[in-house]
């Protein structure tokens, strides 16, 4: 209104590429994060990194958990928060494991595995969406819940009988490439595709922003809620395969606790917004490489795995920090600029 | 020495870009009741808010009993004996009576605790001449918005306000209830207290106020004696012109009954409301705030449901649960709030527009963008949306731009039914010119139109028939040719239970 | 009709806010009086608030915070940081007198929720992300502290242990504590103007605003007596078990914040009372007194805790949803 220049009636697209504004994106700083550790790994232990199998290890480490940051992207999208993804994760462990024990063939105790964690996943959406309960809330009691019932279930029995290809997953790799990153990244691009490319992904993010809005365009979102947790369960049941070959095979109910945190924390860390509505699929994805490395750079460094939980910690507060004083500090500014006219236009 | 106990001179506010208030003046004398008038979005809000100290002008100058003063908050002006009553009553829902009433100024025992015997106390001796009926010690979200109000003004008492600001007091109020309130506001005013009382009811500045102001577009316009300025020309310096060349002229043939509704009832909201709406016809459901109009659009739209009575399309009865039913049925809502209802502000244009339409767009499973766009280009391009382009975010819109955005977005579907929830409400007047026409241009196009409005020159200059609701009710229905502004205000402000209200 | 309720003789506890948690109370301990006679004595009911002491002080803290309308995932970790900071530097140095180890934890925690509340009130952090990142912090920062050695039980003081194992009036000092901190509270909720703040911008934070409350103020307070009274529990964990190690206290956040729920507290903030924490507490702890009863039923322990937590969300959105009905029910008969 007050600008004429930015207002017009031709409604074409007039901007174009910036490489100027990609090269700061929040995307490209975590990719310069990344080769910032590399380069540093390179420096402090070139025999190290260059050694067969390094890198490869560095991040098979950091995929047990990358499918269940995709999903989490989705949950983050909407706005709601899953802090059950873990005990989601032991739920469709144990479930394979024990169908295992049965002598069931191999390939239906995994489908069972992951179906059992839709039906968690299931659980939460439905207390979310259609009683309207805080996602916070009810999915801190289920994660209670879920492991409670693993808990029940095995006591301290450890359950080792699992599909051989569960550990070839894990630590194996294809032509020098471990297979997992090969499994993640197929996965990333379809949900990739999924959101920013599909109708489902779009309303998504139109959830995430603007809840009510959506509702009046016609849209269900109760459903999509509840698919969006359904998701969630299956992705962790899908994490479970990666999850217990890295474990080497046992499965125990006090497993993986903590993993839900390192899940959010990735996905703050790669851009999405815990109040929903922003964020894009290859932030969250180039931060599950960033933590895998800075993990391994970590323990290189003799730090032990309780101290690095400072880190991760300190990770989630500041990934979200840095973008909201950047603003506040922009504003202040702003603030401070016109409050000096203002004092000008007074004592006149 | 001044004659006036509040005196603003030159005020500007501007919000980025946008004014909201352009050199506004007002003088307000001791004890007197001052009206203050203007449309929607004229600025008597913000004005407010500069008064009370929430916002911090710009420019200008504010006098209290001749001395310049800088309200820094709301605390700053409470200090000053300013307070406001706001048409949203903005109380703690869940705390008491009397704890609204001192939040902010409590009695304190000389141990620094609460005393909550001695507000108690007052806050009975306080409530007690204002109303027989308000427990103090109940929670306030257990009062009607009367009795709320009524506490609000005990509020201000209890600050020893001198000057208290009304906002749109009896906007939701009985005709007894408003009685009530205007021989307290009588009262207060012989006590000395000067108030600015903003109203969109004649009826109100007729009875109360001695001196009344107007602004429009963010101006001060003048301020006149009530007594020395007739209703036309009133009415005439708050909408800026005749009222005849502010409507577009109609050109829609007026064919079948496309909507009919019957009984339709909603506890605790609405209760038998029937009315019918044809082909091409805009018909206005009008009625002061609270009377229960949107949520009889709401229902038709599917984001409530009602619990009795029937809808029917062309002569087919619905059974609309959802937003999904009523879009499929072919009855779309441009809903009242459009940040809040209508757009996703932070989304480009091109995706609100096609928001409701995503699977028309999909090309092999996958959403087909440059589809989008065009779509969207060629809806906006025909209602005028100027923008910097179709992604920009509706943020960066003016708020006549953004309601145009919304009605491309109803244009994407395939509609019979529009209901338009206050399609004017907070834009310029000149946009408001240019939305007026659309609404013509829908109705030739054989759209059944539903417009609702609060603002009487509004549904007259644009409905082909009034439908007028009070307390969830329908008291009145008039043809374009026999309804006045008397006719409606009457019609609204009837109560069919008003005999039972009393007791 | 209330009215008529007034006059009955019943009136005084029918109208008492949590009058079915009383209920519900009473029912559990009658089912316990007698289905386990001979176990439910004296001692064991006092063995039983003993032992969840530690719940009801991190449940009162939690509440003021819920109330704000935010949640502290942090209390748990917290306790292990000061429970770790005060033994260890207790180990150390044993002479000095223990009730600077009381002050100590208070400190320490009051800290650690101070920065909490920062993160919350004045850079507007969503509460369950800031808690959840400080909450790996703390743990961590309890890790380095202790090295990761544990402390036992001969490496206690007996002035330190006192605090909490002492009895006075044949109750454990560790009871007296949180009846002390309950009625601080009730006080403090009731009748000071920072308490009835809190509730002020839970229940309408715009209107708190306009009255010249200061959000981020009232929100750092609130955090920060939640970490003091963390820190408090973490203290005197160490001195009722005489033991320490890091990672102790794991999910006892999840403990306070099914007590709060329990108790009546709404999770949407302004809504709650300190009477209801306290029967929260006693119902949660019969029922982990009948868990640790039947011997195998320990391990039903977290499931049966997750499933209450439900369950009474549920209970708390269905009396706001029938009460939203009455009021509509009420302004029908107006139309």
């Amino acid at each position: 209104m007050s600008n004429p220049k930015l207002i017009s009636r031709d409604l074409t697209v007039k901007d174009t590429f910036k490489l100027s504004k990609f090269l700061i994106s929040w995307e490209m700083i975590l990719i310069y994060i990344l080769l910032i550790i590399n380069i540093a790994l390179i420096i402090s232990q070139p025999s190290l990194y260059f050694a067969n199998g390094t890198l490869s290890s560095i991040i098979q480490s950091g995929m047990d958990l990358s499918f269940m940051v995709l999903a989490m992207i989705f949950v983050l999208m909407i706005g709601a928060i899953d802090v059950s993804v873990a005990s989601i994760m032991i739920v469709c462990s144990m479930v394979t494991g024990l169908m295992m024990d049965a002598n069931f063939p191999s390939f239906l105790c995994v489908i069972c595995g992951i179906l059992a964690g839709g039906i968690c996943g299931i659980f939460n959406g439905l207390l979310i969406a259609k009683l309207k309960m805080p996602a916070v809330i009810v999915t801190i009691s289920t994660s209670m819940l879920f492991r409670g019932i693993v808990k029940i279930i095995l006591d301290v029995n450890v359950l080792k009988n699992f599909p051989k290809f569960y550990s070839t997953v894990a630590w194996e790799n294809l032509l020098g490439i471990p297979i997992s990153l090969i499994f993640f990244l197929i996965a990333a691009t379809i949900f990739g595709i999924i959101l920013h490319h599909s109708k489902f992904g779009r309303e998504l993010y139109m959830i995430g922003n603007n809840p009510t809005t959506t509702l009046y365009s016609g849209i269900n979102v109760d459903g999509i809620q509840i698919l969006v947790f359904t998701i969630m369960g299956l992705m962790a049941g899908i994490s479970s395969i990666f999850f217990v070959g890295r474990m080497g095979g046992g499965v125990s109910s006090t497993m993986g606790t903590g993993y839900e945190l390192n899940v959010i924390a990735i996905c703050v860390l790669g851009g999405i917004s815990t109040n929903g509505g922003k964020g894009r699929v290859y932030g969250p994805v180039i931060a599950t490489l960033i933590m895998a490395f800075l993990i391994y750079t970590l323990g290189l460094m003799g730090v032990d795995a309780n101290s690095r939980k400072i880190l991760i910690g300190l990770i989630l507060i500041l990934a979200i920090l840095i973008p909201h004083i950047n603003k506040e500090s922009i504003k202040q500014f702003k603030q401070n600029l016109s409050g000096k006219s203002k004092k000008a236009s007074v004592t006149k | 020495m001044s004659n006036y106990i509040l005196e603003l001179k030159d005020v500007v506010k501007t919000f980025g870009g946008v004014t909201a208030l352009n050199n506004v003046q007002f003088q307000l004398k001791r004890g007197e009741v001052h009206a203050l008038m203007g449309e929607n979005g004229a600025g008597k809000s913000t004005f407010i808010k500069v008064i009370t100290g929430v916002h911090q002008p710009d420019s200008g100058i504010m006098l209290l009993e001749g001395e310049s003063i800088t309200l820094h908050s709301t605390s700053d002006s409470a200090k000053l004996g300013i307070a406001a009553i706001y048409q949203h009553v903005t109380a703690f829902p869940d705390l008491s009576v009397t704890e609204n009433i001192f939040m902010g100024q409590e009695i304190m025992t000389p141990f620094h605790t609460y005393n909550w015997t001695a507000m108690t106390k007052r806050a009975k001796a306080l409530i007690a001449p204002l109303s027989q009926d308000i427990d103090v010690t109940k929670p306030m979200n257990t009062l009607s918005v009367a009795q709320q109000q009524l506490v609000e003004i005990a509020k201000a008492l209890s600050r020893d306000a001198r000057i208290i600001i009304m906002d749109e007091p009896t906007a939701s109020l009985t005709k007894t209830e408003c009685e009530e309130l205007y021989q307290i506001v009588e009262r207060l005013r012989d006590d000395g207290v000067s108030i600015i009382f903003i109203t969109h009811k004649f009826e109100d500045m007729y009875r109360l106020a001695t001196r009344v102001t107007v602004f429009r577009d963010s101006q001060y316009i003048g301020t006149w004696d009530v007594d020395k300025i007739s209703n036309s020309k009133l009415i005439a310096e708050m909408v800026g012109r005749e009222l005849d060349q502010m409507y577009p002229h109609k050109t829609s043939k007026i064919g079948d009954v496309v909507l009919e509704v019957n009984k339709l009832s909603k506890e605790g909201y609405f209760k038998d409301i029937s009315f019918k709406v044809r082909k091409g016809e805009i018909l206005a459901l009008t009625g002061l705030v609270g009377a229960g109009r949107t949520e009889v659009c709401q229902t038709l739209f599917g984001i409530m449901t009602a619990d009795s009575g029937s809808i029917l399309l062309e002569g087919n009865e619905l059974t609309i649960k959802s937003p999904i039913d009523a879009l499929k049925n072919g009855i779309g809502l441009l809903p009242e709030d459009r940040q809040l209802q209508g757009l996703v502000c932070e989304l480009p244009i091109y995706q609100n527009v096609s928001a409701p339409v995503l699977k028309n767009f999909l090309k092999k499973g996958l959403l087909d963008q440059e589809a989008e766009i065009a779509n969207a280009i060629e809806l906006c391009s025909k209602i005028q949306v100027k923008a910097k382009d179709i992604v920009a975010p509706p943020s960066s819109l003016s708020g006549g731009n953004q309601q145009k955005v919304v009605f491309s977005k109803l244009l994407s579907c395939d509609l019979k039914v529009l209901i338009l929830d206050e399609p004017t409400k907070g834009i310029d007047v000149g946009a408001k010119y240019s939305i007026y026409e659309i609404m013509n241009e829908l109705a030739s196009n054989g759209y059944a139109i539903i417009v609702v409005s609060s603002e009487m020159p509004e549904v007259l200059g644009t409905a082909d028939r009034i439908v007028v609701m009070k307390s969830g009710r329908v008291t009145g229905e008039f043809a374009i040719a026999d309804a006045t502004q008397e006719k409606i205000l009457e019609a609204s402000l009837m109560k069919h239970s008003d005999t039972e209200q009393g007791a | 009709m209330s009215k008529q309720n007034k006059s009955s003789i019943l009136y005084p506890f029918t109208s008492y806010k949590q009058f079915g948690l009383l209920i519900c109370l009473g029912i559990l301990l009658a089912a316990a009086a007698l289905l386990t006679p001979s176990m439910f004595t004296l001692d064991s009911i006092i063995s039983m608030l003993r032992n969840n002491a530690v719940y009801a002080l991190l449940a009162s803290g939690m509440m003021l915070v819920i109330l704000t309308g935010g949640i502290d995932l942090s209390v748990a970790s917290t306790l292990a940081l000061t429970g770790v900071v005060t033994s260890v530097l207790m180990n150390k140095n044993p002479s000095i007198p223990a009730i600077f180890w009381v002050i100590l934890a208070v400190v320490v925690g009051s800290l650690c929720g101070f920065i909490n509340g920062f993160l919350v009130g004045k850079l507007k952090m969503i509460p369950l992300i800031a808690t959840l990142g400080t909450m790996y912090v703390y743990r961590g920062l309890a890790f380095l502290m202790s090295g990761g050695n544990w402390l036992f039980p001969h490496q206690f003081t007996e002035g330190y242990v006192a605090f909490a194992d002492k009895r006075i009036l044949g109750v454990h000092s560790i009871i007296w504590f949180t009846v002390i901190v309950f009625i601080l509270g009730g006080i403090f909720l009731g009748y000071t103007r920072p308490g009835r703040r809190i509730y002020a911008i839970g229940t309408n934070q715009d209107s708190a605003v306009i009255s010249g409350i200061k959000p981020a103020n009232i929100k750092m307070l609130a955090y920060s007596i939640a970490g003091a009274l963390a820190g408090l529990a973490g203290m005197l964990y160490t001195a009722n078990f005489s033991i320490c190690y890091y990672g102790m206290g794991e999910g006892f956040e999840m403990q306070a914040i099914a007590i709060c729920i329990l108790g009546g507290v709404s999770i949407t903030g302004g809504k709650g009372r300190i009477d209801g924490v306290v029967i929260g507490t006693l119902i949660m702890s019969i029922i982990s007194y009948f868990i640790s009863l039947l011997p195998g039923l320990s391990v039903w322990q977290d499931a049966i805790q997750g499933a209450i937590i439900i369950i009474a969300v549920g209970i708390n959105i269905y009396v706001l949803k029938t009460g939203e009905k009455n009021i509509l029910k009420e302004r029908g008969k107006l139309i």
